[in-house]
């Protein structure tokens, strides 16, 4: 874990866009699989 | 197509034109012209990697595989975000940091000038090749759907983008890009808005009738490495595939590089991850809605208007006959459909569905009849005679309203355009930076070099409008060059892996290469089954392997990545 008073700005805004990217894709992934279970 | 939708397709190429020319302004040097002074936002470059990834052939053949064969083919984009997020970590920061201009330059900072002119080289080899395969695809298509000689319509696509290329450069390129962008996305959402109004059932029946049909089975959990779209495929092969694309070919290195900072750099292919797979979504339900209206309305036999009036010409009966067949297959289909959607009661509907399916099998039957007779008819070979490119183009031309077509045609030509761009920009950045200034002329003045690289431009530009018109003809030996291609693409790869490595030596790098490039090869001939996603992994991992194998037998000093 690295010390939290490490992180820089940039780096924090990176962490906060690769959660945002990640949960996105999670969600995409959700509903593709849920109108697989509703249409196929 | 009316006059209008022809106008709003020259509107847009003089504008793409003419933006792109008064791009040149301010560009006096070589850091300008093929890096934007590294000072593009963010935003702009991510729309530029997106645009540089989307071809015509993205426009016209994924929607039409997502008409004929649904939406699995998503799943090959599945290892784009983890591979966006692990070159953000890894290998941008280090292509950032060192200042370069190609890709393969920190290659010879990190090992020596050997590594870094072969991937160069087989860079250009094959970029050189499949650029003229972006300019070929639509322009084979329009020539079979208006009746052009494909010497003109390659000239619509590639002409235009050859002259905003080399005067404006990379500003020119991925202001374009940014524009561009914006024309796809409005006309694709433009095309599902006007599919989910023009539909004669409502767009839960739609998929439930494409689902029938086999059409929404978005995810393949077996694994079997024959297969191309499978779920593990397209995560772990897609990842390798997509880290090799994104992180060492040059056509996306350069994007990045030119944002303001590493940062901002990652911002933008952290942007493409984030839009990549719902845009990809988005293009193939199109295709599926495209099937469920040609389920109600009645399409042609053959989508090829070109061999159709070929077979028609050389056998009209057997045509007719099949025709024929065709008519009453689809009319039990449309009828199947119907009744499948009005099916409420849970019994019924099964039923329907069961009777729906057949049908569509009845109508495939006659489809697949049709394709033996075009082959049998013009000689050709199956992979030629698929009209899968053709399912779009012919429902754009037929079926949109006044102005829509025109906007529909120009996001094909706007996808053919930026792509081919974004590579003659980077192979004229590679033959300039790692080839002419690196073994010609070392030492020559900032002009000099400028006025090099608009002619590497207007002579990539040249060479792939050659390579488009003679698609037909060199249609084995770009198959050849693709499948070369692919042999190198996962071991380039693991060329710029081991450049991170403090451990490995140039001699390793060197004969990992040859060794990967071996390794895939003798997979490709040895198991043609194997699908080519898994190339990318088998090279990689090889090259990596022999790699720090032989780094570690020799002692020189540590070579660290800077």
């Amino acid at each position: 874990m690295s010390d939290p008073a490490s992180i820089t700005p940039a780096q924090s805004q990176f962490r906060h866009t690769l959660i945002t990217v990640m949960s996105m894709q999670l969600f995409t992934l959700l509903l593709l699989a849920l109108i697989q279970l509703r249409y196929n | 197509m009316s006059a209008l939708d022809w106008l709003i397709v020259a509107a847009y190429l003089i504008y793409v034109v003419s933006d792109g020319v008064r791009r040149a302004k301010g560009t006096h040097h070589i850091e300008g012209y093929f890096l934007a002074n590294r000072n593009l936002p963010w935003w702009a470059v991510g729309l530029s990697v997106m645009a540089t990834q989307l071809s015509a052939i993205t426009m016209i053949g994924t929607t039409g595989q997502g008409a004929t064969d649904g939406m699995r083919f998503i799943q090959f984009y599945f290892g784009l975000p983890v591979a966006m997020v692990i070159l953000g970590v890894t290998l941008v920061p280090f292509l950032h940091r060192a200042k370069v201009f190609t890709a393969y330059e920190y290659l010879e900072r990190r090992f020596d000038a050997k590594t870094r002119s072969f991937t160069a080289l087989l860079f250009l080899m094959s970029r050189g090749m499949s650029c003229g395969t972006i300019v070929a695809a639509p322009g084979v298509v329009f020539s079979a759907i208006f009746g052009w000689d494909l010497y003109w319509a390659v000239a619509l696509i590639g002409v235009p983008t050859v002259i905003y290329t080399m005067i404006g450069g990379v500003q020119a390129v991925t202001w374009a890009d940014v524009k561009q962008m914006v024309l796809i996305v409005t006309a694709l959402l433009a095309m599902v808005t006007f599919l989910l109004f023009t539909l004669p059932v409502n767009p839960d029946d739609a998929l439930r009738i494409a689902g029938a049909a086999g059409r929404m089975r978005v995810f393949d959990f077996s694994f079997n490495v024959n297969q191309t779209y499978t779920f593990w495929s397209g995560v772990i092969g897609g990842t390798f595939l997509m880290l090799s694309y994104f992180g060492t070919d040059q056509s996306q290195a350069q994007r990045y590089l030119t944002a303001r900072s590493t940062d901002e750099a990652r911002s933008a292919l952290l942007m493409s991850a984030y839009w990549k797979i719902p845009l990809q979504a988005l293009i193939l339900i199109i295709g599926v809605l495209i099937f469920v209206f040609f389920v109600f309305r009645t399409p042609p036999l053959l989508f090829n208007p070109a061999q159709e009036r070929t077979v028609r010409a050389a056998d009209s009966a057997s045509l007719a006959a099949l025709e024929t067949r065709y008519a009453s297959a689809l009319a039990e289909r449309r009828t199947a459909a119907q009744q499948f959607a009005d099916a409420s009661e849970a019994g019924a509907a099964a039923q329907a569905r069961e009777a729906f399916r057949a049908s569509e099998n009845a109508v495939s039957a006659v489809r697949s009849d049709a394709q033996a007779l075009t082959m049998r008819v013009t000689g050709r070979s199956e992979r030629e005679v698929r009209d899968v490119n053709y399912i779009i183009p012919h429902f754009v031309l037929t079926v949109l309203p006044l102005g829509f077509a025109g906007i529909f045609i120009a996001a094909i030509m706007a996808a053919a355009m930026s792509a081919t761009a974004a590579e003659l920009n980077s192979l004229s950045t590679a033959t300039v930076i790692d080839f002419y200034k690196r073994w010609i002329k070392p030492e020559g003045s900032d002009a000099h070099y400028l006025r090099v690289s608009k002619i590497a431009t207007g002579f990539w530009g040249l060479f792939a409008c050659i390579v488009a018109t003679q698609a037909a003809t060199l249609g084995s030996l770009i198959e050849v060059v693709n499948r070369f291609g692919s042999f190198f693409y996962g071991s380039i790869l693991g060329v710029f892996l081991l450049a991170m490595i403090p451990r490995a030596r140039a001699r390793g790098a060197f004969i990992g290469l040859l060794a990967g490039m071996t390794a895939v090869a003798s997979v490709n001939f040895g198991a043609p089954s194997v699908s080519f996603l898994w190339h990318n992994v088998i090279g990689a991992v090889t090259v990596v392997a022999v790699g720090l194998l032989l780094s570690l037998g020799q002692h020189l000093p540590s070579a660290e990545p800077r």
